[in-house]
C-alpha cells in the first residue's frame, strides 16, 4: 500500500515508526513541521537556512474531539480529530486511530499507518499506547 | 514615531445601515449591498456625494467588487478598495476607514461589507506546506477541540456552553436584523445531532448573506454638514495584530485576543471594567467564553457561569453580544465585523429598542480572521 498523495511530503515510512517532514533553522534553532524553506517563523532566516530533519511520529495529547457532521452530512463513522505535542514548540492535528477513541488529555500517542477507508492508500494518524 | 489613533484628530461613526442577515438566495449582492449603504447615508443625513473614499469588504465574492455595486449610488469617482481579511474583513474595512478620516486624507469615508457563500477558498490551503488532517479540522472541529479542552480544564459545564446559545438566540429573536429570529431554550439547543464533541447545530453559527455599512467622519464633516453631534460616536481606538509564536497548549486565538486588547485599552486609557457592551467573534459557542475571559471581562474559567447567571448579559454588568452575535445574528463573512460596530453604536446612542443596555457609554467590537488575525475597536458615545 503506498502513502496518500496528501502525506506523501509529509512523512517518512522509510523509519520505523515513521517519522514526520519537518525542518529547523540553523540561524535560530527553530524547528517546525511541516518541512518549508519559504521562511523561518522565528527569525525569518530562508532558503539554505532552513534544513529538514525528522521528527519522530509520538507525543501526548492536547485535545481531541469525535466530529460527527463533516463537509454538509452527518458521518455514519465518526472519527476523532487530536492535537499532538511532538517536542516543545511542535504541535499537530492529526486523525486518531485504534480502539480507544476518547483518551485523556496528556495520553502517549504513537503514529501509525493505518488503510483510509474507501482507498488503497495508506495515511499516518496516531494511535494511544503505554508510555 | 509611530502614532495610536488617539494621537490624531477624532473619528465619529455617523450613519450605521444594514441589510438584515439572511439565509443565501437569488437576491445580488449589489442590492444587499446598496440597501446597507443607503441606510447608513440616511442615518448620517448625508448624501453618497458627500463620501470620499469607500472600503467593500468581503470575503466570498471575488476580485473587484466595490464599484459594480458603488456605482449606482452615482459614479462620483472616489476611490474605492476590496478589504479581504477573512472573517475580520468588515472590521478591517472599518479601520481603513477610520485611519483614513484620522490622519486627513478624507473627512468622511464609507465602510460597507457585503457577502454572499461563493467560490473563493482559504489560502492557506496553497502554500506549499500541507497538513496531516486537510479538511477534516474544518473550524466547527477545531474550536468543539478547544471546548473540550475548556470545559476540563475549568469545570464549566455543557449547560453553562449551552447558555451562550440561549442568551444569543433571546437576543437575536429582538433583532430584525439577525439571522436566526428565534429564541431557543436550553434543551433545544443541547438536542441532538451533534456537529462535533458538545457542539450542536446552535453553538454553531450560521453562515449566509447580507450587508452592513459604517460612515464615519471628522469633526469637521460634522459641522460642516450639520450633523447630530449627539448621535455620533467617537472611535477610541482601533488595534489590530497578527499572530505570533506561542506554545501550541495554548489557543492562539485566545492568545492573539489577549495582545490586542492590552494594546487596545492601553490606547484608549480604559480597562474592561468601563465596557458596558460587547460584541466578540462568537462563531462557537466556546468562544464567547474564551474571548470574554481573554479580553478581561472575568477571571479565567468564569465566563459561563456569569453567562448563566445573567451578569453578562443585556441588563448585567456588561451586555456581551447584544445582537445575538455570529450564533444567533448571523456570520456572512464580509459584513460581521462592520455589523458589530452598528450594534455597538446603536447601543451607545441608546436607540436600541428592546435590546437596550442600559446607560451603555463605552463599547467593544472584536473579531479574529483565519491566519491569524485579530481586530478590536473601543467606541464611546461623547
Amino acid at each position: 500500500m503506498a502513502i496518500s498523495p496528501q502525506h506523501r511530503q509529509l512523512v517518512d515510512t522509510t523509519t520505523d515508526p515513521p517519522s514526520l517532514c519537518g525542518g529547523e533553522c540553523t540561524a535560530c534553532g527553530h524547528r517546525f513541521f511541516p518541512y518549508q524553506s519559504h521562511g523561518c517563523e522565528k527569525c525569518g532566516g530562508h532558503g539554505h537556512t532552513l534544513r529538514p530533519i525528522r521528527l519522530r511520529a509520538e507525543g501526548v495529547l492536547l485535545g481531541s474531539v469525535v466530529v460527527r457532521h463533516h463537509g454538509g452530512k452527518i458521518l455514519d463513522e465518526p472519527f476523532t480529530l487530536a492535537r499532538v505535542r511532538l517536542e516543545p514548540g511542535i504541535a499537530v492535528r492529526a486523525v486518531l486511530s485504534g480502539e480507544d477513541l476518547d483518551p485523556p488529555i496528556g495520553a502517549h500517542l504513537l503514529g501509525t499507518l493505518v488503510p483510509i477507508e474507501g482507498s488503497e492508500d495508506v495515511e499516518l494518524r496516531f494511535r494511544p499506547v503505554a508510555p | 514615531m509611530t502614532k495610536r489613533l488617539g494621537d490624531r484628530r477624532p473619528v465619529y461613526v455617523v450613519g450605521i445601515g444594514l441589510h438584515p442577515y439572511q439565509r443565501p438566495s437569488d437576491t445580488p449582492y449589489v442590492a444587499l449591498g446598496l440597501r446597507a449603504v443607503r441606510g447608513a447615508l440616511e442615518d448620517a443625513g448625508l448624501a453618497w456625494t458627500d463620501v470620499e473614499s469607500a472600503y467593500t469588504a468581503t470575503a466570498l465574492l471575488g476580485m473587484a467588487a466595490s464599484r459594480p455595486m458603488l456605482k449606482h449610488l452615482g459614479a462620483t469617482g472616489i476611490p474605492m478598495a476590496q478589504i479581504e481579511n477573512a472573517s475580520a474583513s468588515g472590521s478591517t474595512a472599518f479601520r481603513q476607514a477610520a485611519l483614513e478620516v484620522a490622519a486627513g486624507f478624507s473627512d468622511i469615508s464609507l465602510a460597507v461589507g457585503v457577502d454572499k457563500p461563493g467560490l473563493p477558498s482559504a489560502a492557506t490551503g496553497r502554500t506549499g506546506a500541507g497538513d496531516l488532517v486537510g479538511s477534516r479540522s474544518a473550524p466547527a472541529a477545531w474550536f468543539a477541540m478547544q471546548a473540550q479542552v475548556y470545559l476540563s480544564k475549568t469545570g464549566t459545564t455543557i449547560d453553562d456552553l449551552g447558555q451562550v446559545a440561549v442568551k444569543n438566540s433571546r437576543n437575536g429573536a429582538r433583532n430584525p436584523n439577525a439571522q436566526r429570529q428565534r429564541a431557543r431554550t436550553l434543551d433545544e439547543v443541547l438536542a441532538p445531532p451533534f456537529v462535533a464533541g458538545p457542539f450542536t447545530r446552535h453553538q454553531c453559527c450560521p453562515i449566509g448573506e447580507g450587508a452592513a455599512a459604517v460612515v464615519v467622519a471628522s469633526e469637521d464633516a460634522i459641522r460642516r454638514h450639520g450633523l447630530d453631534r449627539g448621535r455620533a460616536i467617537r472611535v477610541l481606538s482601533s488595534t489590530s495584530r497578527s499572530e505570533t509564536l506561542a506554545d501550541p497548549g495554548e489557543d492562539s486565538d485566545t492568545h492573539l485576543t489577549r495582545q490586542t486588547v492590552e494594546r487596545a485599552y492601553d490606547e484608549a486609557s480604559i480597562g474592561p471594567k468601563d465596557l458596558d457592551v460587547v460584541e466578540v467573534h462568537d462563531a462557537f459557542s466556546i468562544e464567547e467564553l474564551m474571548y470574554a475571559e481573554a479580553l478581561g471581562l472575568c477571571a479565567a474559567g468564569e465566563a459561563g457561569r456569569l453567562i448563566s447567571d445573567g451578569t453578562l448579559d443585556i441588563g448585567g454588568r456588561t451586555a456581551l453580544s447584544p445582537s445575538g452575535g455570529l450564533l444567533a445574528m448571523g456570520h456572512p463573512i464580509g459584513p460581521t465585523g462592520l455589523g458589530q460596530i452598528a450594534e455597538v453604536t446603536r447601543q451607545l446612542r441608546r436607540e436600541a429598542g428592546s435590546r437596550q443596555q442600559p446607560s451603555a457609554r463605552t463599547g467593544l467590537a472584536h473579531m479574529v480572521g483565519l491566519g491569524s488575525v485579530c481586530v478590536i475597536h473601543l467606541l464611546q458615545r461623547p
